[in-house]
């Protein structure tokens, strides 16, 4: 070849040389380099272009290489036998196949279903096109008995920052979301009444730093204007209807708590479903400071505001948070400066890192339980995999003389292992082509199911590119040594008729199965466990008694009084006690303060749950006065305390001696006039705090309503709404929204079951497989045993002997490893069980008796044959 | 009815390599295609119609000289057979008889 020629032909000269026929070759070369000079007065582009145009074009059916026939491609010829070949000894042993297809694909869909979910839950905000730069600012408060962490910070920090800071790209502070009730009126007279729960403050620097799609609006003004909302294509559609358009939008008037006018400046695509702060709505920040001036101006406050800074420069982030911490003294009292810092936390790390709490109404999946799942898929396939690798070696003996004639004929070792990959591969492919459908079909019944975590998963072409990448390193990994197994044999052996005796990794297949049942019973045995915790959350007595006790909210308190009348006149309405929350906190939320006595210093407060409840409340809840009295009757301005046995114990006192003790918490001083018994305020995973009950007319935000009978629901709708007609009713069981609080251990625990019973089926089904194998393998010992007087019960153990003892063995290995795990899993709660020897005999047994029923059911058919049938043909 | 069809495409390529006498290989075809018929194609269609027809029996090949123009490659030049021939003509006949039935009202 010319080397003056240019690198375009000679390239093409090169690809078409591997592609087409070669006796087309040379007049299709031909062509293309007369074609090429004669082109040489157009410009170098255009030569390129038609050159590539053309020599692509000749890759036309006529002139391609055919696979088969050609010297160089008589591999291809032996690919198409050792396919035909592998499918049909995969249908003749259909039962193997069919176990190792059933095993693999469900090991797999698994696999692929946790591989989507790990991919989902760490992808929370990545789509921004700062997210890399992005920084969430989290609150460390040093207290004397404990540190606590925040991922809200006071609502004035944002605007200081980002005066005093240049090296912030972009600042920006946020409030909320919180649940705000919205009307519209059409404009034909009809009114839209809604409450939207994430209706989240921004200002007008939270579009820069995080990227929506705008479907009308200007997101670099938007939210200029006191007045200005944003809001997604959902809440768009409820207000205007379906087929509305966007920029129509703009300019329209929403009400807010039927009393302020808010317009829309912007309408954005409904919210990503993996992003932290959820906005279905969102309002300018200068209208929340407009109306909240005192908690948006307070340093010391930390409420529901989450500030957000975009860095110029990752690398200094370190340098920058050390800055903050000398600044914040500008700013914070001489108190707060000493106990609060400052740092930055990663955007991409509030997901998954649980020290700082999730962003408000959002929620997280720490890192560790995320590893922990794929973990477990991966288990679970290991488990397919070994089911794969014992059916596989244990039929290689049945295949010793096709093996052994392919030999005699002139087949290679090399040729052998590959007919055995193939085969194998062919298998292994079937299997992940059935994980992905049956991924496909089940992906939707796992979003629903868990919808609590708004979980959207899909199946994308990557994932299914990932599943072939796996299948094709599984097939390898698991037929590499079966393969070079059968590829071993002694032709002269496996053709003589006594070669077939022995069966070749009997050992590896006995290391093997020990080595299933040992991750089987860490299965169960953990399942168990966590089912018994959860139980113990479920069932233990929290201190208070919740039964039938109905929560609604009361939008303004001075309808309450009329509303509480009015539903005394239900005879089904047992009790009514007004307040700000249930006994136990839900859904993270609860009141703050900080006691001590009058005398003390402030800086000696002690921290505290304040609940404002009224004179029938602890009835109510059955909570027990331990000393002193109950509140006599509600008033407006707080004059009394009731406390928990706590946090008189954190003074020192004795219950009795607290009665008639002053007492200052944040909010104002008062007496002591009655203690009760401790509770659980908050959910078991957590200890319980001290408590300082209140009697006063701010923050009476619920009702609680102790009904006889839940119809009466209905009822309590009817009057709520005519008490309250510009609202929204909605309610809630106290039992329900208590049971809401363990949803992400209710969920480990359902994991675990289902994954325990996924694993004991693909388990029992390659015990299943194996000693189908072996009563094959031993007929005719068992014939002859028959025919010498043994009878069919010596040859059950015969056979289950083995097994037991692998499943034995297997338990004595896994209770070390669940005892490690699950005492850190537990070590995890404040209120945990004991871990106890029934939990893993429980474990032990079951996985006991459902192998050995497998392996009873298989060998009786086997060992009942009439020993004549078996001997005859010798 | 002979069992050899010929193609719009086919006989218009047979006509250029009567057209082109000696000097009728695969670019050539198609420069002549482009001037002559106002028909602009790549040249791997004008390779995959001469083989076809070559396959047909309508043509037959022999490779000419090499050159540098063309990388020191052969040009491999078609010329036509008798058969291929009387396929054109019975093909143009065919038109020409077709044609004189049509009344020549009918094509204003």
């Amino acid at each position: 070849m010319n080397d003056s020629q240019p690198g375009i032909l000679r390239f093409f000269d090169k690809v078409l040389k591997w592609s087409v026929k070669g006796d087309l070759f040379e007049e299709i070369s031909g062509d293309l380099y007369e074609y090429y000079y004669a082109l040489s007065e157009k410009p170098k582009w255009k030569r390129t272009l038609f050159i590539w145009y053309h020599a692509l074009n000749f890759l036309r059916p006529f002139a391609i290489k055919k696979l088969e026939g050609t010297q160089k491609l008589n591999y291809y010829g032996m690919l198409k036998h050792n396919m035909k070949i592998g499918w049909r000894s995969i249908l003749r042993k259909k039962s193997s196949s069919l176990i190792n297809i059933i095993g693999l694909s469900t090991a797999a869909a698994v696999c692929l279903l946790t591989l989507i979910f790990y991919q989902y839950e760490t992808s929370f905000d990545h789509h921004h096109k700062l997210s890399d730069q992005t920084y969430r600012v989290v609150q460390t408060t040093q207290r004397p008995e404990t540190e606590l962490y925040w991922g809200t910070t006071a609502y004035p920090l944002a605007a200081a920052l980002r005066d005093d800071f240049p090296d912030f790209e972009q600042v920006t502070q946020t409030a909320g979301p919180m649940n705000r009730l919205f009307s519209y009126t059409r404009a034909n007279g009809k009114r839209v009444l809604f409450e939207e729960q994430y209706v989240l403050f921004v200002d007008s620097f939270y579009p820069k730093t995080f990227d929506f799609e705008w479907l009308a609006g200007n997101p670099n003004s938007a939210l200029d204007e006191v007045d200005a909302v944003i809001i997604t294509e959902k809440i768009a559609e409820k207000c205007f209807g379906k087929g509305f358009d966007p920029s129509d939008a703009i300019g329209e008037i929403l009400m807010l708590n039927n009393k302020d006018q808010l317009v829309v400046k912007g309408v954005i695509r409904n919210n990503k479903p993996n992003i932290n702060l959820k906005a279905n709505m969102m309002v300018s920040y200068k209208f929340f400071k407009k109306h909240n001036p005192y908690p948006s101006g307070n340093w010391s406050g930390n409420y529901r505001g989450t500030t957000f800074v975009v860095l110029n420069d990752e690398t200094q982030k370190g340098n920058i948070e050390v800055k903050i911490n000398d600044w914040k003294s500008k700013y914070l009292n001489e108190e707060d400066n000493k106990i609060i810092s400052y740092s930055l936390q990663p955007l991409h790390e509030i997901h998954t890192e649980t020290k700082y709490g999730s962003t408000p109404q959002g929620y997280q999946i720490p890192k560790r339980t995320l590893n922990a799942s794929l973990l477990v898929a991966a288990f679970i396939l290991l488990i397919a995999i070994i089911n794969f690798i014992n059916l596989v070696t244990a039929n290689a003996s049945v295949r010793s003389k096709e093996v052994g004639i392919r030999k005699v004929i002139g087949g290679g070792k090399s040729v052998i292992v590959s007919q055995f990959i193939i085969e194998n591969t062919l298998l292994v492919g079937i299997a992940f082509t059935l994980a992905i459908g049956l991924s496909y079909f089940t992906i939707d019944f796992i979003n629903d199911f868990l919808t609590i975590i708004n979980l959207n998963l899909t199946i994308g072409l990557a994932d299914i590119l990932i599943a072939f990448a796996f299948c094709l390193i599984i097939a390898l990994l698991a037929t590499v040594y079966p393969s070079i197994i059968l590829s071993s044999f002694n032709p002269l052996k496996a053709l003589s008729n006594k070669g077939t005796g022995s069966v070749k990794g009997a050992g590896l297949r006995k290391g093997l199965t020990f080595f299933q049942f040992m991750i089987v019973q860490v299965f169960v045995i953990a399942a168990i466990i966590v089912g018994v915790q959860l139980n113990y959350f479920n069932s233990k007595s929290l201190g208070f008694n919740s039964e039938k006790i109905v929560s609604v909210s009361i939008p303004s308190f001075d309808g309450t009084q009329v509303f509480v009348n009015r539903l005394f006149e239900n005879s089904d309405v047992q009790q009514i006690s007004v307040g700000s929350g249930p006994p136990m906190a839900v859904e993270n939320f609860s009141l703050g303060t900080r006691y001590r006595e009058p005398h003390q210093e402030v800086n000696a407060g002690m921290g505290a749950e304040m609940k404002i409840i009224d004179s029938i409340y602890l009835d109510l809840y059955d909570i027990p006065l331990i000393a002193g009295r109950n509140f006599r009757e509600n008033k407006p301005r707080f004059d009394e305390f009731i406390i928990t046995r706590q946090l008189a114990a954190s003074m020192n006192w004795n219950p009795e001696d607290a009665v008639g003790k002053r007492l200052t918490i944040n909010e104002g001083e008062a007496t002591i006039v009655g203690v009760v018994e401790d509770f659980n305020n908050h959910s078991l995973q957590y200890d319980m705090t001290p408590v300082v009950f209140m009697n006063w007319h701010a923050f009476q935000w619920k009702a609680f309503i102790k009904v006889s009978s839940f119809s009466t629901i209905v009822d309590i709708e009817q009057i709520w709404r005519e008490q309250f007609p510009d609202n929204i009713f909605s309610y809630n069981f106290v039992d329900d929204s208590i049971e809401k609080e363990y949803v992400i251990e209710n969920l480990i625990f359902t994991g675990f079951k289902f994954f325990s019973i996924l694993v004991i089926i693909i388990a029992c089904l390659g015990l299943f497989g194996l000693v189908a194998f072996i009563s094959v393998q031993k007929t005719k010992e068992i014939g002859i045993r028959k025919v010498l007087g043994a009878t069919v019960s010596e040859i059950l153990i015969l056979f289950n002997k083995q097994f037991s003892l692998l499943i034995l063995l297997a338990f004595v290995a896994a209770v070390p490893v669940v005892w490690y795990f699950m005492s850190q899993w537990l070590a995890t709660f404040n209120h945990q069980i004991p871990l106890s020897p029934w939990m893993f005999i429980v474990g032990g047994v079951v996985t006991f008796i459902l192998g050995s029923t497998v392996a009873i059911l298989k060998s009786y058919k086997a060992a009942t044959v009439n020993p004549v049938e078996i001997l005859k043909d010798e | 009815m002979s069992k050899e069809h010929l193609g719009e495409f086919e006989e218009l390529v047979l006509l250029m390599i009567m057209l082109l006498k000696e000097e009728a290989y695969g670019l050539a075809i198609r420069e002549a295609l482009k001037t002559h018929a106002n028909r602009v194609v790549a040249i791997g269609a004008v390779h995959g119609t001469v083989n076809r027809l070559e396959k047909k029996g309508f043509i037959e090949s022999h490779f000419g000289e090499a050159s540098d123009l063309r990388g020191g490659r052969r040009k491999r030049l078609f010329t036509i057979t008798a058969e291929g021939k009387t396929i054109l003509e019975k093909s143009r006949d065919a038109k020409v008889s077709l044609w004189g039935k049509i009344p020549e009202l009918s094509i204003q």
